[in-house]
């Protein structure tokens, strides 16, 4: 019963369209709604570098999690950023080494002057950071010769497919024309 | 976050392992588990358009973040299994969401300065769980054990 109202239901260009734009409504509707939470330590979201930039004075006495690029070492000083926005915190109490231009995340307490206790803290170079954009990039566009090679858009239907036919890296380079393609 | 690449081969080796169960699954049923795994991330567009900016434009609240919740995730699979053929609609749905589903649990044990993760399982949840911290997104080895691994299944693949 539900198969023989669904299946007619699916084939229709308008109606999968229809679904599709609806529930891209409903995850607008998260956006915002998430946009909207405030920090709750209680249930361990704690206030970050938007809300330190926005206004740090009421955040004093709490406890934060931020993360930024280390800018002077004695005293040890990060820049938080936010939307255009950043500002400069003094980190104390921090046991390890670190050099300018390191990233810093940071959990502790904000204190007067920008200042924050550090609680607990991970210390990362820059090349980190560069490592792994580097293999994510490497992992996407695996996935991307995948995609193209084994599915292919079909315009009657509106719709993916997969491909009887596979092609090979060779083939979507150069895109030689064969039975099954079709854009 | 755990690098992508990592998530990927994870990905992978599960989409490779349903093959062996399902013979009805071919190599582009293993790349949608793939796809799947990357999902999550599509929060990383946050670095293009910076929430920030676009709710001072906008003047009202905004965060890319429900795209790595539980929430937004089944969202963004139901989308793309609308993008495929309607007889492929329901397996698609399915692949795409055990890859997804292996980001968001795989990115829940990530180490994190304050003990917690993220809000996995928000909106049904509004809770970050502790974490056990396992590994940080810019670890080298997740990549290269979860690398092994991916290699070991898709040469136990070519033999069987």
């Amino acid at each position: 019963m539900v198969e023989r109202l669904f299946k007619p239901m699916f084939e229709s260009k308008r109606v999968r369209t229809t679904m599709m734009i609806s529930l891209l409504v409903v995850l607008l509707i998260l956006f915002i709604w998430y946009g909207s939470i405030s920090p709750e330590p209680g249930k361990g979201r704690f206030p970050g570098n938007d809300e330190l930039v926005e206004d740090y004075e009421n955040y004093i006495g709490e406890k934060v999690e931020i993360s930024g690029e280390v800018i002077e070492t004695e005293p040890l000083k990060i820049e938080i950023e936010s939307g255009d926005k950043t500002i400069e915190l003094e980190i104390t109490g921090l046991e390890e080494e670190t050099e300018e231009g390191d990233r810093l995340t940071v959990f502790g307490t904000a204190a007067e002057n920008r200042t924050i206790y550090v609680e607990n803290a991970l210390i990362r170079p820059l090349w980190r950071y560069v490592y792994m954009y580097g293999v994510s990039v490497v992992g996407a566009t695996w996935i991307g010769f995948r995609v193209l090679g084994q599915w292919r858009f079909d315009r009657e239907k509106f719709a993916l497919e997969p491909r009887e036919n596979p092609l090979t890296i060779r083939e979507i380079i150069f895109r030689s024309k064969r039975g099954d393609e079709d854009g | 976050m755990a690098d992508l690449l990592t998530h990927i081969f994870v990905g992978y080796t599960i989409g490779m392992v349903l093959t062996w169960k399902y013979d009805k699954l071919k190599s582009a049923h293993v790349t949608a588990v793939m796809v799947g795994s990357t999902l999550p991330d599509l929060v990383r567009i946050r670095l293009l358009l910076d929430p920030v900016k676009i709710e001072q434009v906008l003047g009202i609240p905004f965060s890319w973040g429900p795209l790595h919740t539980a929430g937004g995730v089944i969202i963004i699979v139901a989308v793309g299994s609308l993008l495929s053929v309607p007889k492929e609609s329901k397996i698609i749905f399915t692949l795409l969401l055990i890859g997804a589903a292996s980001h968001l649990l795989l990115d829940a044990l990530l180490i994190s300065v304050s003990g917690y993760s993220y809000a996995v399982l928000w909106p049904f949840l509004d809770f970050h769980p502790p974490t056990p911290g396992l590994y940080l997104s810019t670890d080298v080895w997740p990549a290269m054990i979860t690398g092994i691994i991916a290699l070991l299944v898709r040469m136990q693949d070519q033999i069987r």
